[in-house]
């Protein structure tokens, strides 16, 4: 037997040769509650904290607390993806289903894989390594392999970074202006263990350092690297990028959003009410994510009501919605899968999944693409 | 009051299972125990949206490895060395079958904590490298090179006891 036959056996094994003491229930409920009160008390002192810096400086941070998300059993939702309207075909790069990206200019030849689209640019990553889509060629950026997450965009698709290399010494901080197409970093990296949050609208790349459980900064405009500073007490992994810092979920207080200045401060920290697959519109003033099981779109600022997107009952979203413009968004939907909470992505046949467009001031959605257009892609294509 | 009620029926039916996994993730009973309270204690607070979802067993799993992995960067914080109980039982003599259980175990309570999450969710959960990275919090790539590092450090330690001090070998 291999060790991979042997460590389920025996990890059951020792398991089960455990019996578990009584749960002592009320001691749990009360340690509960005790966690929740000191949770609202956080909260309060945090938005208390913002409201001080709020007048303190010439411009407006609101906390985002608002709960005004229609219940999903008043909400008119399709039951099936084949109730929903045909629509176009998406406007920005796609597979049809025939050896072909298309909407990138002329048809290119390529199989279907991995495409990342932000702003007016998409990243097609594939075997040969990271291209460009543009003007109907493919331009490739890098061949070697990023090291464990996925190229990051900027928002507004200006800017690309990610980590190549494995190994201690080996890893190597990768970037590109792809306005002017140059690549503007090359830099050694401390540790590849890790991966690129994103990019803010200043060009600045926030590395999640998983070994330290830090957060690097890296300036693609002046090449500096700084360790971000100032973060709340019991702040964990980072959650996403926003135009110019980033959110941290913070235990006992939530997602905390914050700016950070030119020498790594985590500043203007607010609470706010999004977190799972947050994606900002290509100009920031919307943000979709995930809240309760399904998506929304709202403003960052929270001040107006969120719109849940309607997406058909039976099935499930693959990822989280990729902007398309900025009033849609499109969603890889598998009508296969069980409604699941979508801090997960599902790999399945690109093949058999749908591409829905979402507009995003009513929440309706239409079929971009019905199956058939992921040629033999067994994973998701549209991040 | 419902709400209460649902989560004591979920704790009752989810309390054996939960034990067991803390029992393999912390390596220690007593931490095992530390480390249910602690899970169920977040769980109760974060209840009303634990009880929509479809899998509320992921999101508590979530939620145990998130204090595992916080309970160890803590103690590493102030200089302290997490330590788990010692195992029950050392290497097994040369007649023995070298990948007993009673010799693997032991060896993966050796792994650093990252590690044996990731094995224990592996091949005792059964989770998808996908769903290590959501339970970790952390990207696939990085389950990928833990796994492989974990795999790496358990087959060396089986080297070592099939090459008992004084061999020639």
């Amino acid at each position: 037997m291999s060790l991979d036959q042997h460590l389920p056996e025996t990890l059951r094994r020792t398991a089960e040769e455990h019996s578990a003491p009584f749960p002592d229930l009320p001691s749990i409920v009360e340690g509960g509650r005790r966690r929740k009160r000191r949770r609202d008390l956080r909260r309060v002192s945090v938005v208390a904290a913002c409201i001080a810096v709020v007048a303190a400086v010439p411009f407006v941070v609101r906390p985002f607390v608002t709960d005004s998300t229609a219940p999903t059993d008043q909400l008119d939702l399709p039951r099936r993806v084949e109730d929903l309207p045909a629509g176009a075909v998406p406007a920005i790069p796609y597979c049809p289903g025939d050896r072909t990206i298309r909407g990138a200019g002329d048809p290119i030849e390529a199989a279907c894989d991995i495409l990342i689209h932000r702003g007016s640019t998409t990243l097609f990553l594939d075997r040969h390594g990271v291209n460009v889509l543009k003007d109907g060629q493919l331009t490739l950026l890098d061949s070697r392999d990023w090291s464990s997450w996925l190229p990051a965009l900027s928002h507004d698709g200006r800017w690309a970074a990610w980590v190549t290399g494995a190994g201690p010494g080996k890893a190597v901080l990768l970037g590109f202006d792809l306005k002017t197409g140059e690549q503007v970093a090359e830099e050694p990296w401390p540790t590849p263990e890790g991966f690129v949050q994103g990019i803010d609208d200043l060009g600045r790349v926030y590395f999640q350092d998983y070994a330290r459980e830090d957060m690097l900064m890296h300036d693609l405009r002046t090449g500096d690297t700084l360790d971000v500073t100032g973060m709340p007490e019991h702040a964990g992994r980072s959650k996403y990028v926003t135009n110019d810092g980033f959110a941290v979920y913070v235990d006992g207080v939530g997602v905390v959003r914050g700016s950070v200045t030119a020498d790594g401060q985590f500043t203007q920290q607010h609470v706010v009410d999004y977190e799972w697959g947050t994606q900002f519109s290509p100009d920031r003033s919307l943000v979709s994510y995930e809240r309760d099981g399904r998506f929304v779109v709202g403003a960052p600022s929270g001040d107006a009501p969120v719109v849940p997107l309607k997406l058909p009952t039976e099935g499930s979203p693959v990822w989280f919605p990729v902007w398309e413009g900025p009033e849609t968004v499109l969603v890889q939907f598998d009508p296969f899968s069980a409604p699941r909470p979508l801090g997960n992505g599902l790999d399945v046949p690109a093949r058999r999944t749908w591409l829905l467009r979402c507009e995003v001031t009513e929440g309706s959605c239409e079929v971009a693409l019905a199956p058939g257009w992921g040629d033999r892609a067994a994973w998701i294509v549209h991040r | 009051m419902r709400d209460l009620q649902e989560f004591e029926q979920y704790v009752m039916a989810r309390w054996t299972a939960f034990h067991r996994l803390a029992l393999l993730l912390t390596a220690s009973e007593s931490a095992s125990q530390d480390l249910v309270q602690v899970t169920l204690e977040k769980a109760y607070v974060a209840w009303p949206k634990i009880s929509t979802m479809a899998s509320p067993d992921a999101y508590v799993r979530r939620i145990m490895v998130n204090a595992l992995v916080s309970t160890h960067r803590l103690a590493r914080n102030r200089h302290e060395i997490a330590s788990a109980d010692p195992p029950e039982r050392g290497a097994p003599s040369r007649d023995e079958e070298v990948l007993d259980h009673e010799l693997l175990w032991p060896l993966v309570c050796a792994l650093p904590t990252r590690q044996r999450a990731v094995i224990v969710l592996r091949y005792y959960e059964d989770l998808s490298e996908r769903e290590i990275a959501d339970a970790l919090g952390c990207a696939v790539g990085t389950v990928k090179s833990t796994a492989h590092d974990a795999m790496t450090a358990l087959r060396r330690g089986i080297t070592a006891v099939r090459v008992p001090e004084g061999s020639d070998r």
